[in-house]
């Protein structure tokens, strides 16, 4: 059947199988159409003045740090029909989820490198909440805690902000590390992280940061000049799973990790930061392993890294430096 | 220690908001269930 592009629904959102890489691709048409690059004045993230002409998404004059449901949501509780019929090779199903904005501060410029360990220690408390409210929805099989910081990654808003997709499948990329954690387990008797990161301590190269309950370290294998993994030094499976130690000293090292960044070039350093943890499924508890992974795009003070042929095309990556030159870089950074 | 307070509310374009508010005195804040229960939002909540 031939498709009319003129019946299209503008808010419409689906997931469609591909069956040769096995994992699902989501298309939500109506993001076209989100807020891209407005002045600070029309910031829909501010507060909204007591005087202003025009409420912004914050209800309220002044805020310390505020969760709002995604204006233009990848997922969505009530998602449409899909565009299109399923079929046995092309199978399509509803865009089930939950797509929230953490934002940080009311500050729109404010610099998170600057802003007091107590900001990070009630980010992550934050972060809690959303992984464990988000995770209780039966609909919900993983809870992905990420941001998208800076123009050289797509950032189309300028104010401190992170985002929550409560996904209804385990993604790709946490379903292959957990896959590959579990064989470990079944193999060798242990978690693979933590392995990973008992060798990464004893070695040191590596090491960025550390603190009694995380590690930070350029991994052996980074794709990235300055990628940067935060690992819990314990089996620590999800965020859920954290002490009141545990909260502070994670606050204590990503506050750290963006000083570290923001000094290596002298410019605020643009990243995507992922969280990689246990699915609220409930699976994976003796081999998930709370880590945080950031991919700056930057591969000298001047020059950006763009995943191209290798990368996009054959999903290898080329690093441009050893991982233990880019650890020692950022360890001298401040 | 801090604590954590979340009042819930919507925007205009009927959105949901949650302000996370933060005290490091467990006196001044209500516990959160208690809270978001007073204010009739706890089963809305996702």
């Amino acid at each position: 059947m031939r498709w009319d592009w003129r019946q299209r629904s503008h808010d419409m959102t689906e997931r469609r199988w591909d069956p040769t890489l096995r994992e699902w691709v989501i298309t939500a048409t109506h993001r076209q159409e989100r807020t891209f690059k407005p002045p600070a004045d029309y910031c829909p993230f501010c507060p909204t003045e007591e005087d202003a002409e025009y409420p912004t998404a914050i209800p309220e004059p002044e805020y310390d740090m505020a969760v709002i449901e995604n204006g233009f949501p990848s997922l969505q509780p009530d998602p449409p029909a899909p565009a299109v019929e399923s079929t046995d090779l092309f199978p399509v199903e509803a865009a089930t989820g939950q797509c929230e904005v953490v934002l940080f501060t009311e500050e729109h410029d404010g610099k998170m490198s600057e802003q007091p360990v107590s900001r990070f220690v009630k980010l992550v408390k934050l972060w809690r909440d959303r992984y464990e409210k988000l995770g209780a929805i039966d609909d919900h099989e993983y809870v992905y805690i990420f941001e998208n910081k800076g123009e050289e990654v797509g950032v189309t808003l300028e104010h401190p902000h992170g985002q929550i997709y409560a996904y209804p499948f385990v993604p790709p990329k946490i379903e292959r590390e957990l896959e590959s954690s579990d064989q470990y387990l079944r193999e060798e008797g242990r978690c693979l992280f933590c392995d990973l990161i008992d060798s990464e301590r004893e070695d040191g190269r590596r090491i960025v940061a550390e603190n009694d309950s995380f590690t930070a370290v350029v991994p052996f294998h980074a794709r990235w000049t300055y990628e940067v993994h935060v690992y819990a030094n314990d089996h620590v499976p999800s965020i859920a799973d954290f002490t009141a130690e545990d909260e502070r000293n994670l606050g204590n090292l990503l506050n750290e990790i963006l000083q570290r960044y923001d000094a290596l070039f002298g410019f605020e350093m643009p990243y995507i930061m992922a969280t990689h943890q246990q699915p609220t499924n409930g699976d994976a508890e003796q081999y998930a392993h709370f880590h945080i992974e950031f991919y700056p795009p930057y591969r000298t003070g001047d020059k950006l890294k763009y995943p191209a042929g290798s990368e996009r095309g054959a999903g290898t990556f080329i690093n441009n430096k050893l991982a233990e030159e880019g650890a020692a870089e950022l360890r001298n950074a401040i | 220690m801090f604590t954590m307070q979340k009042r819930k509310t919507c925007n205009h374009n009927d959105k949901y908001v949650i302000f996370f508010e933060f005290s490091d005195k467990e006196t001044e804040f209500d516990p959160i269930n208690k809270s978001l229960d007073e204010m009739g939002l706890a089963s809305e909540e996702p």
